[in-house]
């Protein structure tokens, strides 16, 4: 059944004729899961932007940003993560087409707030991280972009040292420009 | 006062740049900004009020097209007690074209904060630092001249935030 269904957003990416739109403007729903402090760190949801561009028929550039808050939690430090990020990545699909899988790397500027309610403690600072990313650019109507993607960010948290480690997932949509 | 300093010193260095552009839009704007911060319990409240001088220059783009553009903003933000936080930032934007009616914009950029922080033990935090920004906003031209603009985003420097602004401006030759 996933074989099938990656098998048809394969086709169609393949298949759908190019278009002209190269740039992309996107408001997103973000998720970081902590990987690292599973069950130490809560949840931080929020939302973010992303200008996507697509210079050629295989690069795609982002540059975007998120806010997330921890979820309030006993027993578990909260993690607040304000991201500023440039990701370059690549699609084998065409510029325009309706779905194209691409994958790409990026750089991460972070201020990180981690609040720990047990002991009343508060800890903030910047940082800087690398992410990994890997995601689904898809088109619909004659301007509208959806964007789905996890993303690996990777980064040592200020103030504590622990490990970041945090799986970031993100749906975006908007609108595409020439 | 040195990060306001150094903010001086980045807006003089980008703005006789910007100021040699082609086809561009040169705004200046007066906003008021409110921003909230999460509490004791984690839930976002009320952290300063205050008001931001920004000077935005934007490609003179039209029809379909995304401008790209540039803004430098200059945050003065006061909160309970001694609790303050200035703020100079510059960032990317991305909008749709200023002859539209009203334009819908994105912008991310970099942040030089000087804060004074009440922490939950009652002490004050102070420093200086560095840290992001993110808005999604709207704007327009009313008429010629003249600007509006609303806008809604987050600031991670010092205590991070949601922030609010609105504010008018004019569009400069």
């Amino acid at each position: 059944m996933t074989r099938t269904a990656l098998a048809t957003i394969m086709l169609l990416a393949v298949a759908t004729p190019a278009r002209a739109d190269q740039t992309g403007l996107l408001i997103d729903g973000t998720l970081v899961k902590p990987i690292g402090g599973e069950g130490r760190v809560a949840e931080s949801s929020g939302a973010g932007g992303e200008i996507v561009m697509l210079p050629t028929s295989s690069w795609l550039i982002q540059i975007g940003g998120y806010g997330v808050f921890g979820r309030p939690a006993t027993g578990v430090e909260a993690r607040d993560i304000f991201d500023l990020h440039l990701i370059a990545g690549m699609t084998p699909a065409s510029r325009s087409a309706t779905v194209a899988p691409y994958a790409g790397v990026g750089i991460d500027i972070l201020s990180i707030t981690t609040r720990d309610h047990d002991k009343g403690k508060t800890v903030r600072g910047s940082t800087l991280g690398v992410s990994a990313q890997a995601g689904l650019l898809g088109r619909f109507a004659d301007r509208g972009l959806l964007k789905a993607s996890a993303s690996y960010l990777g980064a040592i948290v200020p103030g504590t040292g622990d490990d970041l480690g945090g799986l970031v997932l993100q749906l975006a949509v908007g609108m595409a420009f020439d | 006062m040195r990060a306001l300093g150094w903010g001086l010193v980045v807006v003089l260095s980008v703005t006789p740049a910007l100021a040699h552009a082609g086809e561009e839009r040169f705004i200046g704007a007066v906003t008021t900004a409110r921003m909230a911060a999460p509490g004791p319990d984690s839930h976002l409240v009320h952290f300063a009020t205050g008001g931001a001088l920004s000077i935005l220059w934007l490609e003179d783009c039209r029809g379909g097209s995304l401008c790209g553009g540039i803004d430098t903003s200059a945050l003065f933000l006061r909160g309970d007690g001694d609790q303050r936080l200035y703020d100079l930032s510059v960032g990317l934007t991305g909008s749709l074209p200023l002859d539209e009616p009203v334009a819908p914009f994105l912008a991310v950029g970099l942040d030089l904060v000087s804060a004074a922080i009440a922490e939950r033990d009652g002490s004050m935090s102070r420093g200086v630092g560095f840290g992001v920004h993110g808005d999604l906003g709207l704007h327009a031209l009313l008429g010629e001249r003249f600007y509006a603009r609303g806008q809604i985003g987050y600031l991670g420097a010092a205590v991070g935030g949601v922030k609010g602004e609105v504010g008018i401006g004019y569009r400069f030759e």
